[in-house]
């Protein structure tokens, strides 16, 4: 592999002017934003109009065992990394 | 079952509950994962690409976070899309008692119909099936109109076995009719 690139704070093409470990962040923030939104929406829609107790639990463990690591690897990425 | 969500008449019996076919979740399912893979098969034809074919002054090796980051923020969205998909799949729901059919219609989230034709007043019960996908699968459009002044119809797709449940609701037509005839004092509703 060739010696490490001389640019220490990437820019991305599509925002020239915002460096991209300050972009991943503001990202990651809108991204958990709309998490939030969409969790209560389907948390609503599955409580009050969902037919079968079993399904649900299911739909419930399968939303969050697909989303949190997701989740955590964007947060890894756009907080520490 | 949550049965009590549906506000049953007293001595009510559900006799199907009904959704929609699986091939039409599966099939919606598959173009969310396809979807999913895009950016993935892209990425790998640009990082294969000969020098000489890349994107001139674009070295994606400098930023691979930037690129695990908005790889793992399309899953995320195509999670999301998926679990959209599933929920108006499962919330949409056909139930046929031996009074009523009752058919919920959620059209997206923030948009819920619910209709109840009452089965002394059906008439024409149709079901259509047409293609060969929905043939091989037997799954079709079934429809039906209730008779009085207020016509209203109903107009469902992607219906799994529409000539069961064609029979399935006739039969359920012809008994309520008897039923009411042989105890005329039972208006709708009790």
């Amino acid at each position: 592999m060739d010696s490490a690139p001389n640019v220490s704070l990437p820019t991305l093409g599509f925002v020239p002017f915002l460096p991209a470990d300050a972009l991943i962040p503001l990202v990651f923030f809108v991204i958990v934003f709309f998490y939030a939104i969409f969790t209560g929406v389907f948390y609503y829609h599955w409580n009050a109009y969902a037919m079968g107790g079993k399904v649900i639990s299911l739909t419930y463990l399968v939303y969050f065992v697909l989303t949190l690591p997701l989740l955590a690897i964007m947060a890894t990425i756009a907080l520490i990394g | 079952m949550l049965f009590e969500k549906l506000d049953l008449e007293e001595t009510e019996e559900i006799l199907i509950m009904v959704r929609k076919h699986w091939f039409y979740i599966l099939s919606q399912l598959l173009v969310i994962f396809f979807a999913a893979l895009v950016p993935i098969v892209l990425l790998s034809i640009f990082l294969n690409l000969p020098p000489a074919f890349g994107f001139s002054g674009i070295n994606l090796d400098q930023y691979p976070a930037v690129i695990a980051f908005f790889l793992a923020a399309w899953l995320f969205f195509s999670v999301i899309s998926g679990f959209l998909a599933w929920t108006q799949y499962y919330l949409d729901l056909w139930v046929i008692t031996d009074r009523r059919i009752i058919v919920v219609d959620q059209i997206n989230f923030f948009n819920r119909n619910v209709a109840i034709f009452r089965l002394e007043r059906m008439q024409d019960i149709e079901f259509n099936i047409k293609g060969l996908i929905p043939t091989f699968f037997n799954y079709g459009v079934l429809s039906a109109q209730t008779a009085g002044h207020m016509e209203a119809n109903f107009n469902s797709d992607y219906m799994p076995n529409p000539d069961t449940l064609q029979s399935m609701i006739q039969k359920a037509m012809d008994a309520r009719l008897t039923e009411l005839n042989n105890k005329p004092n039972l208006s709708s509703g009790e």
